[in-house]
C-alpha cells in the first residue's frame, strides 16, 4: 500500500536518522569494547604483580596510553552524533555545505569499510563559505544518500573520492571511484526537497543541488 | 582447549587474546575472516569466537565456512548489538553461542565451558 508523499518522506527522514544514530552507537560501543579489554587486562596485571609477578612497565605505560587514544577516539564519535542531531532540531532555512559534508562522510567511514572501500574527502578549501538555504537535515539526507548508492556500487578494496564544486547558483557533488555497476536511483523523496537531481556520469555519481532550491520543491 | 580470536579490531582482538594467555588458554587471532581460515586449515580449534560485523567475507560468511572446514569446531558469535535479525540469522548459520561486546571474559569462558559439556 503506498503512503501519501509527506509521510513517505517523513519515513525517509526517519530512516536516515537512525541509520546514522545506528552506525555511530555501534562505533562508540567498539571503542567502549576495546577500552574495556584494554583496562581489564591492566587491572590483571596489577594483580599478578601483588602476587609477585612484577609487570612490564613498558607494558603498562603503552595500554594506559591506547586507552587514552580510545577515549579520545570515542569522544570524536559522540561529538559528530551530537553535532548531527543538532543539525536536525532546529527550523533551520540554511546550510553551510562543507561542515556538512564532512559530518555525513566522516559518519560514512565505517559502513563503507564494512564493504572494503575507504572514502577520501577532496580538500575543501575555498569552499568555507558555501551555503544551501535548505534545512542541514534535508542536505545530510541527499548527502548519505548519494554515498549510499555510490558505495553500493563500488568495487571492494577500492577508494571513492567525495568532491564538492560550485557552478554559478548549483553545487555540485561528485563520488568518483572505481564503480563496478551504475549505482542506483536516488529516491524522489530524498532530492524533491532541495530540488536536487543525480546521476551517473564518467564512472562517477554527480549530485547537483541548487543553492537557492525553488520554494515549489 | 584451544581458541581462535577473530574480529577486524587489531587492539580488541589482540588484548582478548593476551588475557587468553593470562589463563592459559591456547589462542591464535586473526583480523578478518579470510585469515582466520587460514588459521583454521593449520590447526583444529575447540571455539572460534567470531565478531559478527567484519569487512569482506563478514560474520555470517565466516562462521558458514569455519562449519563446513571444521565442523567439530564451536563457534560464539561476538555482536556490538543484539540486533535480532543478525543475531538470528548467525545462528541458524552455525553459531553455537552469542555474546554482546563488551565481552566480560568470566562469561566468555563459562558459555565455552557450556559448550563442552
Amino acid at each position: 500500500m503506498s503512503q501519501p508523499p509527506g509521510r513517505e518522506q517523513e519515513g525517509r527522514a526517519l530512516d536516515f536518522f537512525g541509520a546514522v544514530t545506528a552506525s555511530a552507537t555501534h562505533e562508540i560501543k567498539n571503542e567502549l569494547a576495546v577500552i574495556n579489554e584494554q583496562s581489564h587486562l591492566m587491572l590483571e596485571m596489577l594483580q599478578m604483580a601483588a602476587q609477585g609477578r612484577q609487570p612490564d612497565p613498558q607494558r603498562l605505560a603503552d595500554l594506559t596510553g591506547r586507552i587514552i587514544a580510545r577515549v579520545g577516539q570515542a569522544d570524536q564519535v559522540v561529538r559528530r552524533l551530537n553535532t548531527f542531531a543538532h543539525s536536525a532540531e532546529k527550523q533551520r532555512d540554511r546550510c553551510l555545505v562543507a561542515p556538512a559534508l564532512e559530518l555525513i562522510v566522516r559518519c560514512y567511514v565505517r559502513l563503507a569499510a564494512l564493504k572494503g572501500v575507504s572514502l577520501e574527502l577532496a580538500p575543501l578549501a575555498g569552499r568555507e563559505t558555501l551555503e544551501i538555504k535548505a534545512p542541514p537535515i534535508l542536505l545530510e539526507q541527499a548527502l548519505w544518500a548519494a554515498l549510499q548508492a555510490a558505495v553500493a556500487a563500488a568495487a571492494s578494496g577500492s577508494r571513492l573520492q567525495v568532491g564538492l564544486e560550485q557552478a554559478g547558483g548549483v553545487l555540485r557533488l561528485r563520488l568518483a571511484g572505481e564503480l563496478t555497476a551504475p549505482p542506483a536511483a536516488l529516491p524522489d523523496q530524498v532530492l524533491a526537497p532541495l530540488g536536487a537531481t543525480a546521476r551517473a556520469e564518467d564512472g562517477a555519481l554527480v549530485l547537483e543541488i541548487p543553492l537557492s532550491p525553488p520554494p515549489a520543491a | 582447549m584451544r581458541v581462535l580470536l577473530i574480529d577486524d579490531e587489531k587492539e580488541l582482538v589482540s588484548t582478548l587474546s593476551e588475557r587468553l594467555d593470562l589463563r592459559g588458554i591456547a589462542n591464535d587471532w586473526a583480523t578478518s575472516g579470510e585469515q582466520g581460515l587460514e588459521l583454521l586449515a593449520a590447526k583444529n580449534f575447540d571455539w572460534v569466537v567470531v565478531d559478527l560485523k567484519m569487512p569482506g567475507l563478514g560474520g555470517v560468511g565466516t562462521i558458514q565456512a569455519i562449519k563446513r572446514r571444521q565442523p567439530q569446531a564451536r563457534v560464539m558469535l561476538l555482536t556490538g548489538h543484539s540486533a535480532a535479525e543478525d543475531l538470528k540469522q548467525a545462528l541458524e548459520m552455525g553459531a553455537d553461542r552469542y555474546l554482546v561486546k563488551p565481552v566480560d571474559i568470566d562469561d566468555l569462558l563459562a558459555l565455552m565451558q557450556q559448550g563442552r559439556d
